[in-house]
């Protein structure tokens, strides 16, 4: 392996289904990948890939990653280079076969052929504890914990931070994983009336560096709807968030966004004539 | 050369089991006290492995049978894993089963008792830097533990002396287990899920947590006693 390219294994992981992995997979490998970063995206979902149509390149799978592990085709043969942007490539889950087809070494075999080739290695971790996800974070570099504000997200995401820092590689040598939170589906205003749990909650429970807050957006189903990461949408609120976290993960100090309550020009008129009548009363 | 395939493999395991103290015979007391304490925490009572200890009992002749106390226990979701001190009816009966249940020799009672009056050599105590994650266990059976981070919910720490942890605690806390009475509980404003000091439990305290003190959880007379410290 050559040591000066230090290429990174990020796996994505949350623990509960449905929080935006896969999403927060696609968008963030995009993301490396425009910033001039050779990235390939790994779906670890065996028997239910997905990563494909957020990718947008469902009809080009030929070979999957079980074929590779299984030495059937060489790694070039499964890899799917991306058609927006150039230094991105996926790497597919097989639909046809289960989680049991993975093996450690056979990950290992290939990861660390990826590794040659590529800067960024984002593993699309699968729901759950099982097989699929310990194999996705076994060889990871860092973590993205993805969590909605929810508590059994919360929880979820806390048991897969125990499991971080035991049962990885870096942990059977001592070393720690470097674990990130990315908040997704984030609604300010419910946050701030106390329905929904907020940043400060959740970074709390978890305690880990907070890297993103993805605001709840309708962008982001469309995108994925039309196989296009809701990042190659800068106009969009989500866009703009994923794009601050490529920043962050990069080591910029990017400020956090989206995380107040969003004001209605009617608000910031009447905060404003609030604020001037208290004043008013103090004086009086 | 090829190796023998192994049939199975020999781990340590250690898990929690609640000791019932039979302090009456009586077959419908018993039953409803049993009813009445699944009722209070079904979920933590679920498939709980129990050992009967008969020691507190008078020998008398109408002790109930063995089998009538496995159905009692079992459906009340209790799973009866051994006996102490049985009497000598329940002993044969046990002794004649297929299937043996574990007599045991010694209770924590007795251990209790011993550590009162020969007062040991002060163990180390365990310190952990950081969070306990749900799903994480800590067990000293030996030493007290003190936890620089959050007890996440779903995860337990065990200790045979005290807990005391400078963050919040928000998951299992069993202190004393070895039976030491005397063992202490000590955290930052918290919600534990389940406070319990040698073998005497209490269940999701539902204090609210809004100033910064310490909360302290001691056992006094049987039972556990919070006030605020610091």
């Amino acid at each position: 392996m050559n040591e000066t390219r230090q290429s990174q294994v990020i796996v994505i992981t949350s623990g509960k289904g449905g929080v935006g992995k896969t999403t927060s997979s696609s968008c963030i490998a995009t993301g490396l990948a425009k910033e001039g970063y050779r990235t390939v995206v790994v779906d670890f979902d065996i028997g239910l890939r997905n990563l494909d149509l957020h990718m947008g390149c469902e009809r080009r799978v030929v070979y999957d990653f079980i074929n590779v592990v299984n030495g059937d085709v060489k790694l070039h043969q499964a890899l799917i280079k991306d058609k927006r942007v150039s230094n991105l490539s996926i790497l597919p889950a097989s639909q046809t076969r289960d989680k049991d087809a993975l093996s450690k070494e056979g990950v290992n075999n290939v990861l660390s052929q990826l590794r040659e080739k590529f800067d960024f290695i984002i593993c699309d971790s699968p729901a759950g504890i099982e097989k699929g996800a310990f194999l996705a974070m076994y060889h990871a570099d860092q973590a993205i914990v993805v969590t909605n504000p929810e508590i059994s997200s919360v929880r979820d995401s806390d048991r897969i931070l125990g499991l971080l820092s035991t049962k990885t590689q870096k942990a059977e040598i001592g070393e720690q994983v470097k674990e990130h939170l990315l908040i997704t589906r984030y609604n300010a205003d419910r946050a701030e009336i106390g329905e929904m749990l907020s940043v400060k909650d959740i970074a709390a429970i978890l305690s880990i560096p907070l890297i993103g807050v993805i605001p709840e957006s309708e962008a982001v189903l469309t995108a994925s709807n039309i196989g296009n990461p809701v990042i190659n949408f800068p106009q969009t609120d989500a866009g703009q968030a994923y794009s601050d976290v490529i920043e962050r993960l990069l080591g910029k100090k990017t400020k956090l966004r989206f995380v107040s309550p969003k004001q209605q020009i009617w608000e910031k008129f009447l905060n404003v004539f609030k604020r001037d009548k208290s004043q008013q009363e103090e004086i009086l | 050369m090829e190796r023998a395939s192994r049939a199975f493999n020999v781990k340590a395991f250690m898990y929690n089991s609640v000791v019932i103290e039979l302090v009456s015979n009586n077959v419908s007391d018993i039953n409803k006290q049993l009813t009445d304490t699944k009722r209070q925490a079904p979920k933590l009572f679920e498939n709980q492995a129990t050992i009967l200890d008969f020691s507190k009992l008078e020998a008398t002749t109408d002790m109930p049978s063995l089998e009538t106390f496995k159905t009692m226990l079992g459906n009340n979701g209790f799973s009866l894993i051994g006996i102490h001190a049985p009497p000598t009816q329940i002993e044969s009966e046990n002794r004649n089963n297929a299937v043996k249940l574990h007599v045991f020799n010694q209770l924590i009672k007795k251990q209790a008792a011993t550590q009162k009056t020969q007062p040991k050599t002060a163990h180390q105590a365990y310190i952990h830097c950081g969070p306990v994650r749900s799903g994480q266990q800590i067990v000293k059976k030996h030493q007290d533990v003190i936890i620089f981070g959050n007890v996440s919910p779903g995860s337990e720490v065990l200790s045979g002396g005290h807990i005391i942890v400078h963050g919040a605690l928000n998951g299992k806390a069993f202190a004393g287990i070895n039976g030491n009475e005397m063992s202490e509980i000590i955290s930052m404003p918290s919600r534990p899920e389940l406070i319990s000091i040698a073998s005497r439990y209490l269940k999701a305290p539902s204090r609210t947590q809004t100033t910064n003190q310490y909360v302290r959880f001691t056992l006094c007379s049987d039972n556990i006693v919070i006030e605020q410290i610091i």
